[in-house]
């Protein structure tokens, strides 16, 4: 397993954008993914297009409650974007002079 | 996202095979984060280690990009900050991939694994793990032992393993919703 390391990454892993979550959306709802994604944005209060991370975190806490599939992938985006900040805080301890 | 994996494929493939619409909706039929469901499968995961003499053992489900572990021994309690691991690096999504048995006798020398950062940083080098199925034949999830030294897992331990994944999804059936 190679993975090419980018800007960003730890270990290869990247943090969660906001991309990253509609795809997840698109791809547990099936056919219902865009209005899935659709409503999920409404109720959230945003456009899809942001960012920052305070925008992703706030998708994610009502992505938990939208419905228990989206509860699942939020957990799951959840857990990525905690094992980043993991390993990011990993990655710089190893690479700080003693 | 990251687009290597140690299944052999992209990132983006292994996502859309866990996260099947129809599996998904499957385990979220479950109550899995009810604290009764952790402390069940934790007693069951203390056992499948004791018996087995491995040092930690977990019961987990594989969602559409992450690996949640639901049930665990010998695993140091992150609480609610760490439930889990990125599912590229999840020995536990080849189990549920396959639908069978899956063993890793030494991740170290193992070309699927050398480069498996969750091997890597918690020193765990061998792996067994058996799937666990509902009665609809979705592969859930999957009932794991890890060990920080090589070893070559015998078909009395997967007995023993596929024992655990057995009382795990009886448990498990007492805490759907749908």
């Amino acid at each position: 397993m190679t993975t090419p390391e980018t800007p960003g990454d730890a270990y290869g892993l990247s943090r969660p954008t906001m991309a990253d979550a509609r795809d997840a959306m698109h791809r547990v709802h099936g056919h219902t993914g865009r209005s899935s994604w659709a409503r999920l944005l409404a109720a959230a209060k945003l456009t899809g297009n942001e960012t920052d991370e305070p925008s992703l975190l706030r998708l994610l806490e009502t992505m938990t409650n939208l419905d228990p599939v989206s509860r699942l992938c939020a957990q799951a985006l959840r857990i990525r974007l905690t094992s980043h900040t993991h390993l990011a805080a990993a990655q710089l301890a190893t690479r700080s002079p003693a | 996202m990251n687009l290597a994996t140690d299944n052999g494929m992209t990132g983006a493939a292994l996502f859309d095979r866990l996260g099947e619409p129809g599996r998904m909706r499957q385990l979220a039929g479950y109550d899995l984060f009810h604290p009764g469901l952790r402390d069940a499968l934790d007693r069951i995961a203390a056992r499948s280690a004791q018996r087995l003499g491995a040092p930690v053992s977990m019961a987990s489900v594989l969602l559409d990009s992450a690996q949640l572990v639901i049930g665990r021994h010998g695993v140091p309690d992150a609480g609610d900050d760490l439930q889990g691991i990125p599912a590229e690096w999840s020995l536990c999504a080849h189990t549920v991939l396959t639908g069978r048995p899956y063993l890793v006798a030494d991740g170290d020398a193992d070309p699927r694994h050398a480069g498996n950062p969750m091997l890597a940083l918690t020193h765990l080098r061998s792996y067994a793990g058996v799937p666990l199925t509902d009665g609809s034949g979705h592969v859930l999830g999957a009932h794991c032992v890890l060990e920080a030294a090589p070893r070559h897992f015998t078909d009395a331990d997967l007995a023993v393993l596929t024992e655990g994944a057995a009382d795990i999804m009886r448990v498990l059936e007492g805490y759907r919703v749908d």
